[in-house]
């Protein structure tokens, strides 16, 4: 019997951990758990470093998180006092109120750096389904800035992906993406996405500062703030359409 | 009437020194004229042809949906009836080569800083029958088994602080918009007389694109070039019925030529052409004053001769005849020596070219706003040698007018004791 029950323990050891430990799917989806609003709205700002200069700019955003992701971005700085955003899902117009025109992003546009910084619109704009187009996998564990880490990576299963190959460092406890890898096809690093403060506001761990490295170039990066956070605040439909926008 | 052109002509005989150096004056300028005029031209042509040869080929062949969206160079468009393209445009008489390109848009860089590229990826054989790019050429061409190679404009190289044989990271989308960067080895620099070429050009191989941009063989354009026309206004016809022949086996694909592709200088070229003719007109009536005066000298070097003819019974009308009919045979000496002379400098011009590089050394010519080097070949405008040949003569004639009807009026004694 005691052979028996020592086996058992034994075995039981063995494959505890496996069992408990959680997949790089059920990290990303713990990931998204922290997006179970109805609507945000921030006050922003982008600050661009290239060498030595720094250029900030400032924009009020407004998103509502719907099946299809809505979001009015307007910018604040004098330079781009007026510009608006209107993104729709996976669509992207611009309005230059100078121009009093309105331009919509599409194809190798998407792929631009957002108002000449270090994200592109199509890293702002990219939908949540990763699994679809990426084999997950729990790679490793280890700290980071102090923060205990799952290190997933993410191996394109399609071609039709923003970057080949990616390499997160999830806080094991919050499950926020502290650092980010984007590799190109040929294995090359592209960027590193690195966050530099968390708050929590209404029970949620949210990167209210974050970093985007440029690997290709040196000193080339830009870091985007979030202030006056608010979930859930009653917003209009009518405010995410193209009239909306022309205002 | 016999008579006075039997005087007229002994006249011009007699006084043989005196009708040559006018002749001479009116062949001088109407040769300069012709000359300056080819000259002009081929350097118009030759900007024409640099962008032809370099970049927009006279003919280019996309597909509708790639036309749509030309400006983003997108890769998800290619053509997908090149050998059949080919084929049939190789049963057009004017066709002289085609060549397949795709363009992309990348990013170069050293790491320290990036610049924006066109890339253009070529087949290098085919590419050098349609294209010049070789001609500009420092270091080497694309080799059969090299493996990530590139070659670079001059200018974009030296702001990449870059030179043959290191290496550089070219980065790009893949044609399903998937970010790649890859090192390639800069195996050529280009200086060509185009500076945005110059400045933000790269090329590399359909081989070595299959691999970065998972490009699969895709052709965005073919590229038709045409067998050599001396005239523009030739050239033009020959490229709008080759877009006819592949419109009307091909109807769905969008075929462009240079008139359309190359508007913009076409119109620069007509709107100096027209400033020509306004230019022209000066010179030409600087050389009429200048008829004029040479007539009037041989009027009054003759007046005591006239005074005679007067006093022998030729009437008024029959001097002005005789003056005028001087002044139109020298009119016809002078244009027939200048076009003459035109026509072999033309000749010469059209057939050897003027080596501008060799006269000018380092120096280049900015026409139609693009720079301009190398060796400049005249252009043939028979209307234009026609219309000089017959203004000299008309000149001339006209010129003769005035000191003629002078002479006539002149009484006989004042005539003969004229000094």
């Amino acid at each position: 019997m005691n052979k028996y029950f020592s086996c058992g323990v034994v075995l039981l050891l063995t494959i505890a951990p496996s069992l408990w430990a959680l997949t790089g799917e059920e990290i990303l989806n713990k990931m998204d758990n922290h997006r179970d609003y109805a609507s945000i709205s921030y006050k922003g700002s982008m600050t661009i470093f290239v060498k030595e200069k720094a250029r900030t700019k400032t924009l009020n955003v407004e998103a509502l998180n719907s099946k299809e992701t809505k979001a009015i971005v307007e910018f604040t700085n004098p330079e781009d006092n007026g510009t608006k955003y209107l993104m729709l899902g996976d669509n992207l117009w611009i309005y230059f109120p100078e121009e009093e025109d309105v331009v919509k992003i599409s194809g190798h546009m998407l792929k631009e750096g957002m108002m000449g910084s270090d994200v592109s619109y199509e890293d702002a704009l990219e939908s949540d389904a990763l699994s679809t187009k990426y084999t997950i996998s729990l790679a490793d564990e280890e700290p980071l800035n102090n923060r205990q880490c799952y290190v997933i990576v993410l191996d394109a299963k399609v071609k039709k992906v923003p970057y080949y190959k990616r390499k997160m460092w999830v806080d094991k406890e919050t499950f926020v993406a502290l650092k980010e890898e984007m590799f190109a096809k040929s294995g090359k690093l592209l960027k590193v996405a690195s966050v530099l403060e968390t708050k929590i506001i209404k029970g949620k761990n949210i990167p209210v500062k974050t970093e985007m490295v440029n690997k290709l170039r040196k000193n080339s990066k830009t870091v985007f703030e979030m202030r006056n956070i608010e979930f859930d605040k009653p917003m209009e439909e009518e405010k995410f359409s193209m009239r909306y926008l022309r205002r | 009437m016999n008579m006075l052109i039997k005087i007229a002509f002994r006249n011009l005989l007699r006084h043989k020194w005196r009708t040559l150096l006018t002749g001479i004056v009116i062949a001088f300028g109407l040769w300069i004229y012709l000359f300056m005029d080819s000259v002009m031209s081929g350097l118009d042509r030759g900007s024409i042809d640099n962008m032809i040869n370099l970049s927009t080929s006279a003919v280019k062949i996309h597909t509708a949906e790639f036309d749509k969206e030309r400006e983003s160079f997108p890769l998800n468009y290619g053509l997908t009836n090149i050998a059949a393209l080919e084929k049939h445009l190789a049963g057009h008489e004017r066709v002289k080569a085609c060549a397949p390109r795709t363009q992309f848009l990348g990013e170069l860089s050293n790491y320290e800083e990036s610049m924006p590229v066109i890339g253009t990826i070529i087949e290098p054989k085919q590419d050098s029958m349609v294209f010049s790019l070789t001609e500009y050429l420092k270091g080497n061409y694309f080799s059969e088994h090299g493996v990530n190679e590139i070659i670079l404009g001059k200018d974009l190289a030296r702001d990449m602080n870059v030179a043959i044989g290191d290496n550089i990271t070219l980065f790009a989308l893949t044609k399903y918009e998937s970010h790649n960067a890859e090192d390639f080895i800069v195996i050529g620099l280009f200086h060509t007389t185009d500076p945005t070429l110059n400045k933000s050009g790269a090329y590399i191989t359909f081989k070595d694109a299959n691999t970065f941009l998972d490009l699969e063989n895709t052709v965005t354009e073919l590229n038709v070039q045409l067998k050599r026309r001396i005239n523009l206004d030739d050239l033009e016809q020959d490229m709008k019925q080759v877009r006819a022949y592949i419109d009307k086996q091909f109807p769905k694909l969008a075929t462009y030529t240079f008139i359309e592709l190359g508007a913009g200088v076409l119109e620069l070229v007509k709107q100096k052409k027209a400033w020509g003719v306004g230019m022209t007109l000066v010179f030409l009536l600087i050389a009429a004053v200048g008829i004029v005066n040479s007539v009037l000298m041989s009027v009054y070097e003759r007046v005591r001769e006239v005074g005679v003819l007067r006093a022998l019974g030729l009437e008024g009308r029959e001097i002005v005849r005789m003056f005028m009919l001087e002044g139109t045979m020298i009119g016809f000496f002078g244009s027939f020596v200048g076009v003459l002379l035109g026509c072999i400098t033309i000749f010469v011009l059209t057939t050897v070219g003027y080596p501008l590089d060799v006269i000018y050394k380092d120096m280049y010519v900015d026409t139609a706003g693009f720079p301009y080097w190398g060796t400049i070949y005249g252009e043939w405008n028979v209307p234009l040698i026609i219309g000089t040949f017959l203004f000299g003569i008309a000149t001339a004639f006209l010129a003769s007018i005035y000191p003629a009807r002078k002479a006539a009026t002149m009484s006989v004694i004042q005539a003969i004791r004229f000094f």
